[in-house]
């Protein structure tokens, strides 16, 4: 309502009906007194007259409350914005306000144009056809989903002569890879509609394609920004309002929506790739082929049997990455490098030649038929095993179990220390370090493990019964400030092995013991613990910095595994060793895999990192003891941007932090975290990945080479659904009837008339009529009294 | 003269000015004991001629006409009109309502008590006795009818003293008052006669029936017959309990229909009983409406 006003906030002037009420009281209490000897005839009068001059009282009173309600509406400045004033008026001025679906689904073919084509043409003819009309003035503004809050024309004059330049302007249009948001879209059309309030006539074309997906999306459909509703509001507040269906009736279409690694990406080891296909369509889809293509490899194809209308499928490729750092020598070169990866493309596509005639139909968007995903292959996980209780018998050994991990398609390179080799080796060659019963080392060592620890290491701790408490607690705990989350305390539990306990697995499951507890959920719980080392954990920690995924079912419930993080690494203390001294874990079926997966888990980085949303940003820590900070970004059309690498908002606050005399970081540490060039804290940013394909980051090392960290951005798979607004849902009530929905064909046809007119002439002779009618009312009952 | 010693207050110069070469005349006969100039009940021997008659044992030997025994030898005695003085009553209204109109000038209770005054001193200048009655809705105060000129001092002195109370109700004062006055005279009431017509034909009547002759000076104000009030007013009744908060101006025509609709009633009831009906507007001059009433009396006499 308040958009048929100029001034709405004038029509708080309408409170001034109040003052000829206020009026009328005020004089009913100023008043003469006068005693009276002839009352009889005053009563008799009274009598008479009372009715008559209560009624005309009220008439008056109500045309000169009406008189001050124009008044109030005069100055808040109505127009009627609909065709109404037609008859009245010839509008002079239009504003034609366009918006174009310019979103993935466009793409589609409707006959042999996509649509998006046949939207621009739609909109070229109905350009032409305004612009050589004389009868009105049209200014043009053109709106595209892709980025609404940027008009692609803004309030350009639409004349024969500007004609050229915006045709060509529509005409460059291509489709977007972005997602179509009608939400916001039309509430940045409503805004702009209410940001203007001039004596215009506006008309809104919508070109859509009529997605059910974006105009009736569940989640929005109750909200005050669903798109018909917002379109509604636009109809109600326009001249004309069109809604130009652009698309093919067809509606099929096959979808991949992911492909993804099932677990950490290392070279050597057998990696399987889940592609899922969905079918958005209404029929079944049967033997549909999908390819995986790795860089430009060979591609390999599987066969899905057949996929039910609506219903997603996967399909698994198996892949082994080969050990790309073969050379000894290269290693020796980068030692401080300890995630080294390799990038690999990989492309997962529906092989359309599969597909019969009768069943191409069934995939209407081709885009959407092929999905990316980035690989980072790591080269390995460099294991440390430092045995604190070696033996020349390999089974007695401290570390037996955890280096039989270390067969082909693990991808681990597992080393064995001594606790004095631990004293010199370089700590950064390695991503996973297990001190198996040990409870020493240096202190510079410990500080380095430290340091290694917080720049990304990850430290596992198994103390067995060569492990004394005090040595332990001195070494890695230091009351709470040390490596270790838990303190020592005693060793507990039954020598002769007459009596046990058993894990008990935290309800919030780690993913370490995910793959177990899936396929077994009484599989830990059988596994026998003879002794253990009782511990003393800082109990308000738990659930923040420390989490216990692991406990056992003794009378204390004592952890047997206890995480923590560090800076960028983590640490896990058992309370067990890892040989089977204690218990019969190690030579379980379960020890294996659940090692194997706390060891991806440690070292692991999330495999979405590599997936880049569209119209999201990337953004990489860069490390500027290796790299320098310009960094480059090739885009999926082998074009370049730069950027330089920034402090990223933690790193500054550690900075100012460091400034004050730092209580905060351990005294072990050293102090270079003041040091601009200390890693982690500088991150490269690019904004707006608009278009789909995979981006390779640049980044640039001292010494010259280049280092790549590849990225992959997928279309939205939102998109893919095609499903149309059926003609029920249309016709029910999703618009108002202002909405006209018309065809590209029919649009041609439509005119509209009328025009957003102010009244406030109509006003005025309604205010004065109203006055004259008062004061002659007014002075007729006057005159008859 | 009793103007002199004592500055009356309602004797107002002027309206003396113009009345007092006027007479009030008893237009029905009257009966007096003083020869005056009005008509008698009685025959006596005065100046006016009436009949003869024969004389018969008794006659004073005085009134036999001699020259009508010279040529007739019969005695006949001749017989003269008399005329005789005029007993007046003036009746005054001092209910609540005559007060009205203090505020602003002459109360109607002035207006009537001057008209009274004048009429008192011109009936004292001729030699008639002048009684005064003051009534609301019983007698107030009562003087009998005396032409003693100290009298008329006393009469005026009585005037300013009251102080109009009460309400109008002539029922029970005038029954009272017609069964005093024995003597055949005249009756003015100065009254506003905000009483309901019918009671005031009844108890005028009473008057009419034992012959007296009756004037009615129907005392209004200017406000009461014009009705000028222009603002928003609260009207207290002054006799009637009740008021009315009104826009004068609505009111105005149907009021003043109101009071003409009771004026011709009035006018209707007293004409009817043969009395006569003067309407006194306080607004207007007394001494003039007083004059061309006593003239109009003066010419009208001989007809009756």
């Amino acid at each position: 309502m308040l958009t048929w006003f100029l001034n709405p906030w004038m029509l708080l002037g309408g409170l001034a009906i109040a003052s000829p009420i206020l009026i009328h009281l005020l004089n009913k209490r100023r008043f003469k007194i006068v005693e009276w000897a002839a009352m009889d005839f005053l009563f008799e009068a009274d009598k008479k007259n009372r009715r008559r001059v209560q009624l005309e009282n009220l008439i008056l009173l109500a045309l000169r409350c009406l008189a001050m309600l124009l008044v109030a509406l005069l100055l808040a400045r109505p127009f009627l914005p609909s065709g109404l004033t037609a008859v009245l008026q010839q509008p002079q001025k239009f504003e034609r306000i366009i918006l174009i679906d310019d979103s993935l689904s466009q793409r589609v073919l409707n006959n042999v144009q996509p649509a998006l084509e046949v939207a621009k043409t739609s909109v070229a003819e109905l350009l032409s056809r305004l612009a050589n009309s004389d009868k009105s003035e049209n200014w043009l503004t053109v709106m595209l989903t892709s980025r609404p809050d940027q008009p692609l024309l803004a309030n350009e004059p639409l004349t024969a002569n500007t004609l050229a330049t915006l045709t060509e302007s529509i005409n460059a249009l291509s489709a977007a890879d972005t997602v179509a948001d009608y939400s916001q879209s039309l509430t940045e059309l409503n805004r702009y509609l209410s940001g203007l309030r001039e004596n215009v006539s506006r008309v809104a074309y919508v070109y859509s394609d009529l997605r059910e997906r974006d105009w009736v999306d569940s989640s929005t459909t109750d909200l005050e920004t669903a798109p018909n509703k917002l379109l509604n509001d636009i109809a109600d507040a326009t001249l004309g309002c069109f809604l130009i269906d652009v698309a093919s009736p067809k509606d099929n279409n096959l979808a991949i929506l992911a492909v993804r690694p099932d677990g950490l990406l290392v070279a050597d080891k057998t990696i399987r790739f889940n592609v899922a296909v969905a079918n958005y369509g209404s029929q079944t889809v049967d033997d549909v082929r999908v390819l995986l293509q790795i860089d430009d490899g060979q591609p390999k194809f599987e066969t899905l049997a057949a996929i039910a209308p609506g219903q997603t499928q996967e399909v698994s490729f198996l892949h082994v990455f080969p050990n790309s750092n073969q050379d000894p020598g290269l290693l020796a070169e980068v030692p401080e490098s300890k995630s080294r990866f390799s990038n690999y493309r990989i492309r997962a596509e529906i092989d359309r030649q599969s597909l019969g005639e009768s069943s191409l139909t069934n995939d209407q968007l081709l885009e959407d038929g092929s999905s990316l995903f980035a690989a980072r292959v790591i080269d390995g996980i460099s294991l440390l095993l430092v045995d604190g209780d070696p033996s020349a018998a390999s089974e007695r050994s401290e570390t037996h179990y955890l280096r039989s991990l270390d067969v082909l398609g693990t991808g681990l390179d597992a080393e064995i220390a001594t606790v004095s080799e631990l004293e010199t080796v370089s700590l950064n060659q390695y991503q996973v370090i297990f001190l198996c019963n040990v409870d020493e080392a240096s202190p510079d060592r410990i500080a380095s493990l430290e340091r290694w620890v917080h720049d990304g290491g990850a430290l596992v701790l198994m103390p067995g019964n060569r492990v004394r408490a005090a040595t332990y607690n001195a070494a890695f705990h230091r009351n709470g400030n040390g490596l270790s989350p838990l303190a020592l305390t005693s060793i507990a539990g039954d020598p002769t092995m007459a009596k046990w306990v058993n894990f008990e697995v935290d309800p919030q499951i780690h993913p370490a013991l995910q793959v177990i507890v899936d396929s077994d959920v009484s599989s830990l719980s059988n596994v026998d613990v003879f002794s253990w080392w009782k511990s003393e954990l800082p109990v308000n920690q738990i659930g923040k910095s420390i989490a216990v995924p692991l406990r056992l079912n003794d009378e204390d419930n004592s952890p047997a595994m206890v995480e923590r993080r560090l800076g960028d690494g983590k640490i896990v203390v058992f309370t067990i060793p890892g040989d089977g001294d204690w218990t019969m874990w190690p030579s379980s079926p379960t020890f294996a895999p659940v090692m194997i997966d706390l060891i991806d888990y440690l070292v692991g980085t999330e495999i979405d990192n590599s997936n880049v949303p569209i119209g999201g940003a990337i953004s990489y820590p860069v490390d500027l003891t290796l790299y320098q900070n310009r960094v480059g970004l090739r885009d999926p059309n082998n074009g370049k941007i730069e950027t330089i690498a920034r402090p990223t908002v933690a790193a500054s606050t550690a900075a100012t932090d460091s400034e004050q005399p730092a209580n905060e970081s351990p005294p072990t540490m050293p102090a270079d975290s003041n040091s601009p060039e200390s890693s982690g804290t500088y991150a490269a940013h690019f904004d707006n990945i608009l278009r789909r394909g995979f981006y390779s980051l640049e980044l640039a090392r001292h010494t010259g080479e280049t280092d790549r960290v590849l990225f992959a951005s997928n279309y939205d798979t939102r998109e893919s659904r095609l499903t149309k607004l059926s003609a029920a849902t249309l016709d029910g009530g999703l618009f108002n009837n202002k909405v006209s929905r018309v065809s590209v064909d029919q649009l041609n046809s439509q005119t509209v008339s009328g025009g957003n007119s102010e009244i406030w002439m109509q006003l005025l002779m309604a205010l004065f009529g109203v006055l004259v009618i008062e004061q002659f009312l007014g002075w007729w009952w006057g005159r008859k009294r | 003269m009793a103007a002199e010693t004592s500055p009356a207050k309602y004797l107002d110069p002027k309206t003396l000015d113009k009345i007092k070469r006027m007479d009030v005349r008893a237009r029905l006969v009257v009966e007096g004991f003083i020869t005056g100039q009005h008509r008698s009940p009685f025959n006596g021997f005065a100046i006016e001629f009436a009949a003869h008659r024969e004389y018969a044992p008794g006659d004073d030997l005085r009134h036999i006409d001699w020259k009508v025994w010279s040529k007739t030898d019969r005695l006949y005695i001749k017989e003269y009109e008399e005329e005789t003085n005029l007993k007046c009553h003036l009746l005054v209204d001092c209910s609540k309502s005559m007060r009205y109109g203090e505020q602003t000038g002459w109360s109607k209770f002035d207006y009537a008590a001057t008209a009274a005054a004048s009429l008192a001193y011109v009936m004292q200048q001729q030699q008639d006795s002048v009684g005064l009655v003051l009534f609301s809705n019983k007698i107030n105060k009562s003087f009998k009818a005396s032409s003693h000129p100290s009298h008329l001092k006393l009469l005026f002195h009585e005037l300013e003293q009251t102080k109009p109370d009460h309400q109008t109700d002539v029922a029970d004062p005038f029954l009272v008052l017609a069964s005093q006055i024995r003597q055949r005279g005249m009756v003015v009431l100065f009254s506003d006669l905000f009483l309901d017509p019918e009671q005031l034909a009844k108890s005028l009547n009473q008057f009419r029936l034992r012959r007296h002759e009756v004037i009615v000076f129907h005392v209004m104000h200017h406000d009461e017959l014009e009705f000028p009030f222009q603002e928003n007013t609260l009207f207290k009744g002054m006799e009637v309990a009740g008021e009315l908060h009104t826009e004068p101006r609505a009111l105005r025509k149907t009021y003043l229909e109101a009071v003409e609709r009771y004026l011709i009633r009035v006018k209707k009831v007293c004409s009817s009983a043969g009395i006569d009906h003067v309407l006194l507007d306080t607004s207007k001059p007394l001494g003039s409406v007083l004059s061309s009433y006593l003239n109009y009396r003066a010419k009208s006499r001989r007809k009756v």
